[in-house]
């Protein structure tokens, strides 16, 4: 064992990695486990990586097929439901540890002054997670995703001037199809992974470089008591807590998938009307409760159109908060900010739960 | 009581059970990601094919014509004599078809330069074994093609 690390080391220079992985030290203090969320997102994307190429050993992806070969996954195939169930609820783990991550960096203004470019990536990857999600349950091509297929490509239409454009390209056609499977099975498999791989390294080699963010309070706090803020080593101390976590992480993603299972829903009837109560999967919720709370016209404007325009105008502040947050960027306190952080979080999660239960 | 020697030390003991830990959870992952990637679909090959009399007889002597038995493709041969002979198309080299050859009377198989005769019987090149040979039946007005009963453990594999 010891000899191999030698090996190793001789012949790739190993020991630079875990010198500077014993020389980087993850700053202590009270927000400490919030750095804790990348490594578990992580290892969630290597899980989905090795479920979602399982499954692909079985899903047909065309209009006639792809029903029936998850079906097939789920009853034929040994573990097949499990392994699906484990994809499924890794996927929804891992939107809810994004969204987590995302706030919990938006509110202790980790964007602030040299990470900007960290934060644009995490951005990035929130959005193809997102898109990630629809595209996923939009495979199985049952009456959900159908209609999800629809709303989904059709809201695609309201973005202003090349929104038709847009649509067609999503759908592969005017209307929702074999053609619209196809294409989303592409985003899923091959586009979206390569993207997401892709930014996860910058974002993960950014993190490297510039070390853990420190929380403007706990600055200011140590500056005023006049002491250094600790720090453990990241190798191995912060790894065996990532490593902890990742296996009760585990624990609870089997726990779930073998307790509820993930659903396959009725065939697609394309004669048959929009079953009662048909809602998005619960991260888009908000969005769904925020459009269905539009007026039909304001302003003379189509309300949906406003309500999509007026959600990319706020996603837009957020994601380039570092560079309207004047004050978070020379380490002030800066409450407008956390304001809008804590108010984008409220109607997040107030939306969401009225969207649940409406 | 304490004993006086022990032939594990404490820490020996703790690392045993978190290696032991950490290989019973590799197993139980293992186990289901096996089964799941190894699971086959079994396809049954049928009884047997028929196929009508007149269709046998628009094939000129000297001639073999490709079939399907299951997803088996086969190859059907009529010799200049007349009499019918059935084989699996698979070359028992690696698996290619093979063609025949009516002015040599011999099945060839192009990927590797295989050769078998008339009664399918591996006779040059790399093959190992003959062709899978199928019966060959009449029932009334139909020829009936089927497994001999010997290669049916071959079902499977074949």
């Amino acid at each position: 064992m010891i000899d191999v690390m030698k090996a190793l080391d001789e012949r790739i220079k190993l020991g630079w990695m875990i010198s500077l992985a014993r020389h980087k030290l993850v700053p202590v203090h009270k927000h400490s486990v919030w750095y804790y969320l990348g490594a578990l997102l992580l290892f969630l994307f290597v899980i989905q990586a090795i479920t979602g190429a399982m499954l692909l050993f079985y899903y047909k992806p065309a209009a006639e097929t792809a029903r029936q070969s998850i079906a097939e996954i789920m009853v034929a195939v040994p573990y097949g439901w499990l392994v699906r169930s484990v994809h499924h609820w890794a996927s929804n783990l891992m939107i809810v540890l994004t969204f987590v991550h995302f706030f919990s960096t938006l509110l202790v203004k980790a964007y602030r002054r040299p990470r900007e470019l960290t934060w644009l990536t995490g951005s990035v990857m929130l959005l193809l997670v997102l898109f990630f999600g629809y595209s996923g349950y939009t495979l199985p091509y049952d009456e959900r995703s159908f209609f999800a297929f629809n709303v989904g490509t059709d809201m695609a239409a309201a973005v202003p001037v090349v929104g038709t454009y847009l649509m067609e390209f999503l759908r592969g056609g005017e209307i929702v199809g074999t053609n619209t499977l196809n294409r989303f099975f592409a985003f899923h498999v091959g586009v979206l992974p390569l993207a997401l791989l892709a930014v996860i390294v910058v974002h993960v080699i950014l993190v490297q470089l510039h070390g853990m963010s420190v929380p403007i309070s706990v600055l200011k706090k140590a500056e005023a008591e006049k002491r250094e803020i600790p720090g453990k080593p990241m190798f191995p101390h912060f790894l065996w807590h990532d490593a902890v976590n990742c296996l009760l992480l585990f624990g609870g993603l089997v726990t779930l998938a073998m307790l509820i299972p993930s659903e396959l829903g009725p065939e697609i009837d394309l004669l048959k009307p929009a079953p009662e109560g048909v809602k998005p999967d619960w991260f888009f919720l908000w969005v769904y409760q925020i459009l269905k709370w539009m007026p039909t016209y304001v302003l003379s404007i189509e309300g949906e159109i406003a309500g999509i325009v007026g959600l990319i105008g706020a996603a837009l502040v957020i994601v380039f908060a570092p560079f309207i947050d004047r004050r978070a960027q020379r380490n002030e306190r800066s409450p407008l900010f956390t304001a809008l952080g804590w108010l984008a979080l409220l109607v997040f999660v107030v939306c969401s739960i009225i969207g649940y239960l409406s | 009581m304490k004993i006086k020697e022990s032939l594990l030390s404490r820490r020996g003991f703790f690392t045993g059970l978190i290696y032991g830990g950490f290989a019973s959870l590799a197993a139980l992952v293992a186990y289901p990601a096996v089964r799941f990637l190894f699971h086959k679909k079994e396809m049954p090959l049928p009884e047997a094919v028929r196929v009508g009399r007149s269709e046998i007889e628009t094939i000129p002597p000297n001639t073999a014509v490709y079939f399907q038995y299951g997803y088996l493709p086969c190859i059907l041969l009529k010799t200049e004599a007349g009499e019918l002979r059935a084989f699996s198309a698979k070359c028992t080299h690696l698996d290619c078809n093979v063609q025949y050859q009516p002015e040599s009377k011999k099945f060839y198989c192009a990927c590797h330069d295989g050769y078998f005769d008339e009664k399918g019987i591996n006779i040059a090149g790399p093959p190992p074994s003959p062709l899978l040979s199928f019966t060959v039946g009449q029932e009334n007005e139909t020829v009936l093609i089927s497994l001999p009963a010997s290669a049916s453990g071959e079902k499977g594999t074949a």
